[in-house]
């Protein structure tokens, strides 16, 4: 309030003093809302209505005055009373009441912050005081020198300037006849205004009093009194006021502005090139250390008392399987450098996974995590086919010890919190006991797991669908890019493919995987068709059917399964994706929200009674997605296999089956 | 058996966390799979273990939770997706550039380049 007054008493053109005047109101009344008393909300709110009139008057003023005297730099001006005393008036009412001149209505609301600030106590009970008084004096000071340097004293300047039209005046002029008005009867004018706005304000009926006259005790008035007289010596001595201004240096808004943005950017400019020079070890290292930082910070600054939960007893089979797991992922650690046993490994660590979630009661995981391990590790090893088989060992014994510190304090970390979770009771009640109490009676099936997926949280599934889409359409992408890059070509073609065996198509297999591909496709559908009821589903049905079409790639090559293969991977997805969205709308034209499921049990002899379920329509987009995205890739590395050398046309040459 | 399990989620997140930051993209796609199985493993422990408690209604009527079942299976198909974006990248990247590394500052290529003017590029 008072720094903006202080720049509107020194700025020239005549729509900036206006506009740091406007700064400068609208801190006194952010000041009176800040008080807090109910007198003070209402004072603001006046001085919103007041300031409102006075400004916008002031404002078509000053338009008027550089329209017809071509300038709005104060110190070109001048003496325009004469050539314009229609404008000058109402300059001199809305001037007038900016500076809270009686008995304008500025002089009201500025009386009431007066009062408000006179009776406010802060650090000394006459600080905020002086500073009201200081802001009204400088608000007096930069409203008459708007008015006595444009209209009075003598011509600075030659204009050609006269009273504009009616089309110019009649719109200030109303709003300085309300100034006037609102400050004669402001009960009658502006009261209801105020009471709606302040007891809106403050939550609480407020009944405010204007009046003009409140007696010689008040402080305000005094207050006020010194404020005019103060602007007025402040006018009077303006010019040396000035000299003193020009030449003492004083702080821009910009430059601050400008460097404290310039610092922050060059901060996070040398944390950005720090960190994330391009390196992504170096990135991972970063996000694991300061995730273990967090997480200790986190451990450290609650209280910790053991788990009281009791625990499943110690059994001899998981054990077994466990020291399995464990030392599969520990010879994955140490024999990394060979990635095709490492690729086994890690896929022996992937089976125990799956049968340890068999074994605690989670059958859909086990289904699921066998067949995503089958097409995760046949896929690796056919993308290995393309890739280096070993990995140099190339890093210092610093960096091994550093990685491996790191290594052990964020699986330290893990492995503590998941047993410091496992030995404790849930600290709130489970949302899934609905999804139990509801999976029968709601969503028609008794496989919680699966009713979860596909009818509870069916729009978590189906953006998971979508996301895998545009995995599978990334690699398309990905695909393109390859095949049209000339040293990716190139060197494609000058990859061998590895022989390790003594004949790449062994004829018992191939025989073996076209005897099963049917075998395979009756399993998946039968998987599907159980799911809602039992372990199964879209997902796992979908995972099962693409290894049925792994296998032919494994057993007779990419280039053989290929031909033999006439569907559009692209199309499957999308067709997926359709199809659970149409279910989804479905549920509109029933009444019902988006992917609202519903269904019914029907009879076709010679069968069972069947059920029928929107869900599983929505399981079938869901199956749709995962068989393309898994086949697309597959389908990917089969192209690039198409331009190495050695192109191998199938089992036996042949291209009769 | 809780503590076999979260020693499990341990030992998978330190296999994974190493490999992790190995310099060739192949570990780094594995040291991945790995601490996906772990995250995998911890959400799915979030349930709290028990045996022989499938949330199939009918079979039992103290279950197993099946919510975070749900989550994990969405979360095993998620991450397969993923690890095939990174395989083919992986892929990629090697075809084009004729090294694995994964980090920029050193290295020259590993095969001697095909005829072609733009490797490296």
């Amino acid at each position: 309030m008072l720094m903006a007054a202080k720049i509107a008493l020194f700025k020239d053109d005549l729509k900036a003093i206006l506009a740091f005047s406007t700064v400068s109101h609208l801190g006194l009344i952010t000041f009176l809302l800040g008080l807090g008393t109910p007198a003070a909300a209402s004072a603001a709110m006046l001085h919103i209505l007041a300031h409102a009139s006075f400004k916008a008057a002031l404002f078509m003023v000053a338009g008027i005055v550089d329209h017809e005297a071509h300038t709005r730099d104060i110190r070109r001006l001048g003496g325009l009373r004469a050539a314009m005393p229609l404008t000058f008036t109402i300059a001199l009412i809305a001037s007038l009441s900016m500076a809270g001149v009686p008995p304008l209505n500025g002089f009201l609301s500025k009386e009431l912050m007066l009062e408000n600030a006179a009776q406010a106590d802060w650090l000394t009970p006459w600080l905020v005081a002086i500073l009201a008084t200081a802001g009204a004096l400088l608000s007096v000071a930069y409203s008459l020198r708007f008015l006595a340097h444009t209209f009075l004293g003598t011509p600075r300047e030659q204009h050609d300037a006269h009273d504009p039209g009616p089309g110019l005046w009649a719109a200030p002029a109303l709003l300085a006849g309300l100034v006037i008005v609102s400050g004669l009867v402001p009960m009658a004018t502006f009261g209801p205004f105020v009471d709606a706005a302040a007891s809106a304000t403050t939550g609480t009926e407020i009944h405010a009093h204007i009046a003009l006259w409140h007696g010689l005790k008040a402080p305000a008035l005094w207050m006020s009194l010194a404020a005019l007289g103060g602007g007025l010596a402040c006018l009077g001595l303006y010019p040396r006021l000035r000299a003193i201004w020009d030449a003492t240096p004083r702080p821009e808004a910009k430059t601050i502005f400008d460097a404290a943005i310039g610092a922050l950017a060059g901060t996070s400019r040398v944390v950005t090139s720090t960190l994330h020079n391009g390196s992504l070890s170096r990135g991972i290292f970063a996000t694991m250390l300061v995730i273990l930082g967090l997480g200790l910070w986190a451990f450290l600054s609650g209280p910790y008392q053991p788990g009281t939960r009791a625990m499943l007893p110690v059994e001899g089979a998981p054990l077994a399987g466990w020291a399995v797991l464990a030392s599969a992922a520990l010879a994955t650690l140490f024999r990394h450098h060979d990635r095709l046993l490492a690729l086994v490994l890690t896929g022996i660590v992937g089976l125990l996974l799956s049968a340890g979630f068999a074994w605690l009661s989670a059958p859909d995981l086990a289904l699921t995590q066998i067949s995503v391990e089958v097409v995760t590790i046949l896929l690796m090893l056919l993308a290995l086919n393309f890739l280096p088989q070993h990995s140099p060992r190339e890093s210092s014994p610093f960096r091994h010890a550093r990685d491996g510190m790191l290594a052990v304090a964020t699986g330290l970390g893990a492995g503590l919190l998941a047993f410091a979770l496992m030995t404790r009771e849930p600290a709130f009640s489970r949302v899934s006991e609905f999804h139990w109490a509801q999976s029968k009676p709601g969503a028609g099936g008794t496989n919680a797991v699966n009713t979860i997926i596909v009818d509870f949280r069916g729009y978590d599934t189906y953006g998971e669908i979508i996301v895998l889409g545009i995995a599978a359409l990334i690699i398309f992408a990905w695909r393109s890019a390859v095949l049209s890059s000339k040293t990716a070509l190139h060197r494609l073609a000058s990859i061998r493919m590895a022989k390790n065996a003594g004949d790449p198509h062994p004829l018992m297999l191939v025989m073996g995987t076209r005897f099963l591909m049917p075998l395979a496709l009756m399993v998946g559908v039968f998987i599907f068709l159980r799911g809602h009821n039992l372990p199964g589903g879209g997902f796992v049905a979908g995972l099962v059917v693409s290894i049925a079409f792994l296998l032919q790639y494994m057993a007779s090559g990419y280039i053989w399964s290929e031909r033999r293969l006439r569907f559009d991977h692209q199309l499957l997805i999308g067709t997926g994706v359709l199809v659970a969205t149409f279910t989804g709308i479905a549920a509109w034209f029933m009444g019902w929200p988006f992917l609202t499921s519903g269904y019914d049990y029907v009879h076709i002899w010679p069968l069972d009674e069947i059920e029928l379920t929107t869900a599983s329509v929505f399981d079938l987009g869901v199956f749709f997605c995962v068989l393309g995205a898994v086949m697309l890739s597959l389908a990917t590395l089969s192209r690039l296999a198409q331009h190495t050398t050695d192109r191998d046309a199938g089992p036996s040459g042949k291209e009769s089956l | 058996m809780e503590i076999f399990v979260a020693a499990t989620v341990g030992l998978l997140t330190a296999v994974g966390v190493y490999l992790m930051l190995r310099l060739r993209s192949f570990p780094v796609i594995l040291g991945l799979t790995f601490l996906s199985y772990a995250v995998n493993l911890f959400i799915f422990a979030a349930g709290r273990i028990r045996t022989a408690a499938a949330p199939i209604v009918g079979t039992t009527d103290t279950p197993t939770d099946p919510l975070p079942q749900a989550l994990v299976l969405t979360a095993i198909v998620i991450s397969f997706g993923m690890t095939a974006v990174i395989v083919m990248m992986a892929l990629g990247s090697y075809l084009e550039l004729g090294h694995d590394r994964v980090d920029p500052d050193q290295g020259e290529d590993d095969t001697p380049a095909p005829a072609g003017k733009e490797t490296g590029a």
